[in-house]
């Protein structure tokens, strides 16, 4: 939607978004951000940086945590999405026990990063479910997630200590 | 201006049909962590943009007839993942490690990084340093030449991307004698730009002591990726100890010509460079990890 | 004291929706016909405005509003000095200034509009460098500031020459720190909504609502009971989040449209024309008896204001003479000059000028110490300010625990066995380096008329407690302070007491979050709010109830009376007493204005409730060979008064040390003829996760009582950074003997140190 002069094309692309199926027209040249936060309003990505540079914006895509800030949109089809908003349903569900754990431990601050850091930091721990995690292991894998707040030592603490629960768990 | 059009094409064939449907008007782009940035504040010239990254034989990792073959669409993440290169090509693992945060990794892919030209692009380095060999594919032309004469100068590369798809890059598979390595100074340790990086390749004599030959490839030290030859030349023969990896390291920062910027002057890089150089060998000769974040 | 809710790890209150992703910001705020605001930024540092031509932008399809300084008014207002104007009509003073704003139905026609805006420019000789802006000479931004010295600040008090000539120690040296940029994740943003009555809602990202009413009425030429602020959540502030000419813009375009408007930074723009860090050059001299008794300390400052005022006369001032009440002094000198340059406007950024200065003052003492053979601990112990003393600007210290700090962080950190170690074989170095701090909690001169605050707390008939506060919560926990507090001095559970967002019309007035006062002024007009809401429960209890008042306690939510009767929950009271209320809450209202001072013409005057005080000790390692400094450990010891959340004090202190590191460790915002060359996260070097220190920041707390704090509480915020730069500083000198001077300390001037 747009009144520009651009000219651009518009696509239609078919993707799973928090296990729902959604089929959308889009603008050739759209960024996968836009697409989650104007067109889908869900509003739990950020933009901070807008160039891949903050980690605000990070969702996870087939598995991966990526920046949808620098990802067209048309990249999204045949893709599986997770935002913020698919880690627990609606005001209801049970906290993901990540979420849970950010929030005990006094990992959130101004809130303006967490989506993105929680995404991070659970698609570092599905992508290494089967192995022991160290603190280290957890500052790289979060290190493209800036926080400005918090100094980042409890939000390293929160996932660890999830990590060490889910072990016990295992 | 901008694309119209946005492909997904799912094999090499429909990659290259569709490039040559758009007649030298679309464009290949692998990862494109650059694109959409780029594009914002200088619109991207093309009607159609071809997205190389789902293609899997252009992800493929593997080894083939005595050489080690990269996918042109591999991401620096399965770089890094990638067994294969954890025992044959440690100095790309290491680079692509090295590159942006995570969430770059998992999408940033080798051949654009070594397309967008950049004289510091990590992995570029380490495949320079590889002496490695890109396969391309222009309509029905098969053609490889080796990685270092594609780049013209700072974001200029011979790759025209709307005619020739990367395929993959490839170096001869190293032997027991054969040693790469990787390091890299930056401002911070996640989400930056090197200040200098160096990458090298080198074989060692029977007394696993003496240098035989080495390639050293280092950023961003001229307008490319630039092998420095000379240190290269002065280390050859050479029985690799403290002093003689000190002495290197005065070669090679004074073969080296960077610029001064923000982010450090000339001098400063010069010297980083010679430092660089003797812990990359020191580290890597000493069989530990390369602490390529120090 | 045993208390309910004090003292313990309080998760904050909204952390809820801001796990889930549903906490809402600025830019997450969208309303029907809402236009998309861009503002169109001068591309040169200094040059006169020949014309402007909006005829090709305003044909832009979706455009609905352009404004110019040929359409607006051209009266001038300001925060400290008035120097700005709404859009200017002569010329332009720095690159990213403001030329013209767009408002469009899509961010792109906006964008596309503003690009189209054709401006002649007479480009005009600009000067960047503050002390190059005052030669007679240079280059002059306006034609009332003569040297482009916007304001000088002077303070003498006691006799410096004499004490100087007496002085068995004389140290004299120039330090400087550099421009750095808050980088609060969430940008600058405005949402301006056309209300009932003719009047403005504004949704903004700010951490002074109160106040921003008042300046933007000012510069719409409107009455501030037609501008409703609301501010909702704040993706952080760290001073940056003041008055800002964007959220006037929006105003300015939502008038001339008659629709909403949001106007929200890029990136770019933010680090372009943000309001960051005051840069200053501090030459400092002090004057010491052998024993390190401090005798004098004489000080110049020469800060950039960058080319407008904001705050940084205020922040030149405080750097001038804050410290002077860290340390006994009893005779001290400064002069600051703020001046003007063709640069970004500069501001508050935690520390407040005090984190400038503390920098030169630790670091000298420092190196003091290390060429006379002091102790750096027992110097601060020997100098430093204790309880009941007044210092001389007339600052009156109640609550101190400073002595308590330096001794807690020295054995915390095994200081004395530490600094024993010998020398160290390999390239990488270990040191320790130590550095106080004081602060205020809130700062009389920061807003002439006074320094207070004022609050309501509501009691619901549902026995539930809504704090009304103009004070913001900008992501640091305001409000689940504010919630605690009430709780505890009302006898509810926190879970049963929230803290309302801010929204002018209904929240009273609240100066904002600055000047560490959050906790100590409008903390402390919650208190008495909930003192006068529980007094007002406890007559209503004894009235249905038919008790007497005085055996009535009220208690974690339930109310006891005399004898073995069964407590009565609040809950239940309050259905009661409402019934008899016409259903209504009760509400109490509290007002803290602190017995505080407008310093006089010599600067004499207690500016503030209470003053908190810390002492940090960090432990890093030096590499050598590339220079490259690493965190190993930090110790941070902080006078609190009381701890009324230990998990978000501990949240700023690792925040406020982290932002401390990334500062001294390598943020600069670097100009080139005036543009800056990093605008940008990749360039511009923040801390990520890596960079934290290798072992912990630990965090420990000294409860000093302070009798004006609730609770006897002091602040935090801004205490938590002062000392950083300069403990890691001389922790960097402890390990390789170099000695940086001007911030940042790079690896390059560590290797240039080191002879390399």
């Amino acid at each position: 939607m747009t009144n520009s002069s651009k000219k651009r094309g518009l696509l239609t692309i078919s993707f799973k978004l928090n296990q729902e199926d959604y089929t959308m027209e889009i603008n050739s040249d759209e960024r996968l951000l836009d697409l989650i936060r104007n067109r889908l309003g869900l509003i739990g990505t950020k933009e901070s940086c807008g160039g891949g540079e903050c980690g605000a914006c990070t969702i996870i895509m087939n598995g991966l945590a990526v920046n949808s800030c620098i990802i067209p949109a048309a990249r999204a089809d045949g893709a599986e999405i997770i935002t913020i908003e698919g880690l627990s349903k609606g005001m209801e569900d049970e906290l993901h026990p990540l979420q849970k754990s950010f929030l005990e431990k006094g990992a959130v601050q101004c809130g303006y990063c967490t989506p993105g850091m929680l995404l991070s930091a659970k698609a570092f721990l599905d992508q290494n479910s089967g192995r022991e995690v160290s603190r280290e292991d957890i500052k790289e894998a979060i290190s493209g997630n800036i926080c400005r707040c918090t100094g980042y030592q409890k939000i390293v603490e929160a996932i660890y200590s999830y990590a060490l629960e889910r072990k016990g768990n295992n | 201006m901008t694309w119209e059009n946005y492909y997904m094409p799912s094999s090499i064939e429909e990659a290259l049909s569709l490039l040559d449907k758009h007649q030298g008007e679309a464009r290949l782009i692998a990862g494109g962590t650059d694109l959409m940035v780029q594009h914002k504040s200088e619109p991207i010239e093309a009607k159609a943009l071809i997205d190389i990254g789902g293609i899997p034989d252009l992800k493929k990792i593997h080894e083939e007839n005595g050489r080690v073959y990269v996918g042109a669409a591999a991401t620096h993440s399965q770089v890094v993942s990638s067994p294969l290169l954890k025992e044959k090509g440690r100095v790309l693992v290491d680079a692509a490690k090295a590159v942006g945060a995570l969430q770059i990794r998992n999408v940033g892919t080798i051949a654009g990084n070594v397309v967008t030209a950049q004289p510091a692009a990590d992995t570029a380095i380490a495949l320079v340093a590889l002496d490695a060999c890109v396969h391309i594919q222009s309509g029905s032309e098969k053609l490889e030449k080796p990685v270092l004469d594609t780049f013209l100068g700072p974001g200029k590369s011979s790759i025209n991307p709307s005619k020739e798809l990367i395929t993959a890059f490839s170096y001869p598979t190293p032997t027991s004698l054969e040693r790469t390595g990787f390091i890299r100074f930056a401002r911070r340790d996640s989400l930056a730009l090197p200040l200098v990086n160096l990458g090298f390749w080198l074989i060692l004599k029977e007394d696993q002591k003496t240098v035989k030959e080495i390639r050293i490839a280092v950023g961003p030290m001229s307008t490319v990726p630039f092998r420095a030859r000379e240190t290269e030349a002065s280390m050859k023969d050479v029985q690799i100890s403290e002093e003689e990896l000190e002495k290197a390291g005065l070669v090679i920062a004074e073969e080296v010509t960077p610029r001064d910027s923000f982010r450090g002057s000339a001098d400063f890089k010069k010297y980083l460079i010679g430092v660089a150089l003797k812990r990359a060998i020191k580290v890597v000769l000493d069989g530990k990890g390369v602490d390529w974040d120090d | 004291m045993n208390y309910t809710n004090l003292g313990k790890d309080t998760p904050i209150l909204d952390g809820l929706e801001k796990v889930t992703g549903r906490a809402r910001f600025v830019p997450d705020l969208k309303v029907e016909g809402m236009l998309y605001g861009k503002v169109l930024r001068s591309p040169y540092p200094h040059a006169r405005l020949l014309k402007i031509d909006t005829s090709k932008a305003e044909r832009v399809s979706g455009v609905k509003g352009i404004i110019t300084g040929n359409n607006v008014s051209q009266h001038r207002f300001g925060t400290m000095v008035p120097d700005w104007v709404i859009l200017p009509r002569d010329k332009v003073r720095f690159h990213g200034d403001e030329i013209a704003a767009v408002a469009a139905n899509s961010e792109e026609a906006a964008a596309e509009a503003a690009s189209l805006i054709k401006v002649e420019y007479e480009e005009l000789p600009a000067v960047y460098d503050p002390e190059l802006a005052m030669a007679e000479d240079a280059p002059q931004l306006y034609e009332d500031k003569e040297n482009n010295i916007a304001v000088t600040f002077n303070v003498h008090t006691g006799n410096v020459d004499d004490a100087l000539a007496k002085a068995d120690l004389v140290f004299e040296e120039t330090y400087e720190t550099n421009q750095v940029y808050q980088a609060h994740m969430e940008p600058m943003g405005a949402l301006v909504v056309p209300g009932d009555y003719e009047r403005l809602i504004m949704w903004l990202s700010t951490q002074v609502p109160s106040m921003s009413r008042l300046r933007y009425a000012e510069a719409l030429e409107m009455c501030s009971e037609d501008l409703r602020i609301i501010k909702p959540h704040v993706g952080g502030g760290f001073g940056a989040k003041f008055e800002y000419k964007s959220h006037i813009l929006a105003a300015v375009l939502t008038r001339k449209t008659g629709l909403p408007v949001r106007m929200v930074n890029c990136r770019e723009e933010d680090f372009r024309a943000g309001n960051p860090r005051v840069p200053m050059k501090i030459w400092v001299k002090l004057g010491l008896k052998k024993d390190g008794t401090l005798l004098a300390k004489d000080t110049k400052i020469i800060a950039g204001n960058g080319a407008r005022t904001v705050y940084a006369p205020a922040i030149t001032s405080t750097a001038c003479y804050r410290i002077d009440s860290l340390y006994k002094f009893q005779n001290v000198r400064s002069t600051g000059y703020t001046v003007y340059t063709n640069t970004i406007p500069t501001s508050c950024f935690r520390g407040f000028g005090n984190a400038q200065m503390h920098f030169a003052m630790e670091s000298a003492l420092d190196t003091i110490c290390h060429q006379n053979n002091l102790d750096p601990i027992e110097i601060r112990k020997l100098n430093g300010v204790t309880p009941g003393f007044t210092s001389i600007h007339g600052w009156e210290i109640n609550s101190c625990a400073l002595k308590e700090c330096l001794e807690k962080a020295t054995q915390e950190s095994d200081w004395y066995e530490k600094k024993k170690e010998a020398d160290q074989k390999g390239p990488v170095k270990k040191g320790i380096g130590v550095a106080i701090c004081n602060h205020v909690s809130g700062n009389r001169p920061f807003y002439k008329p006074f320094d207070g605050s004022s609050s309501l707390v509501r009691l619901t008939p549902e026995g539930k407690a809504i704090v009304f506060t103009g004070e913001a919560d900008i992501g640091q926990g305001m409000n689940t302070t504010f919630a605690l507090i009430a709780a505890e001095a009302v006898g509810l559970n926190v879970k049963d007491v929230r803290t309302a967002a801010v929204d002018t019309d209904i929240s009273p007035f609240g100066l904002g979050s600055f000047a560490t006062r959050g906790t100590t002024i409008g903390g402390r007009a919650v208190y008495e709010a909930a003192i006068n809401l529980k007094k007002q429960l406890i007559e209503h209890v004894a009235r249905v109830y038919e008790k007497q008042a005085e055996e009535i306690k009220i208690n974690n939510g339930k109310i006891y009376f005399a004898g073995n009767e069964e407590p009565l929950p609040v809950a239940e009271a309050m259905q009661q007493i409402s019934y008899t209320l016409g259903g209504t809450s009760l509400v109490g209202h509290g007002v803290f204005v602190p017995n505080t001072v407008l310093p006089d013409e010599n600067k004499y005057g207690n500016v503030s409730p209470a003053y908190p005080f810390a002492c940090h000790i960090a432990e890093v390692e030096v590499d050598t060979e590339t220079g490259k400094i690493r965190l190993l450990n930090y110790w941070a010891v902080h006078d609190v008064g009381r701890v009324l959340n230990k998990q978000t004090l501990e949240g700023q202190i690792e925040g406020g040390v982290m932002m401390g590191a990334g500062w001294v460790l390598g943020e600069d915002m670097v100009l080139k003829d005036g543009a800056l060359v990093n605008p940008n996260f990749h360039d511009y070097c923040l801390p990520t996760a890596m960079d934290i220190p290798r072992g912990k920041i630990y965090s420990y707390f000294m409860e000093s009582d302070d009798p004006n704090g609730p609770f006897g509480a002091k602040g935090i915020g801004e205490p938590s950074l002062n000392p950083v730069p300069a403990a890691i500083a001389n922790a960097v000198f402890d390990a390789v003997g170099v000695r940086i001077t001007d911030l940042p300390i790079t690896p390059e001037k560590i290797l240039a140190g080191l002879d390399i």
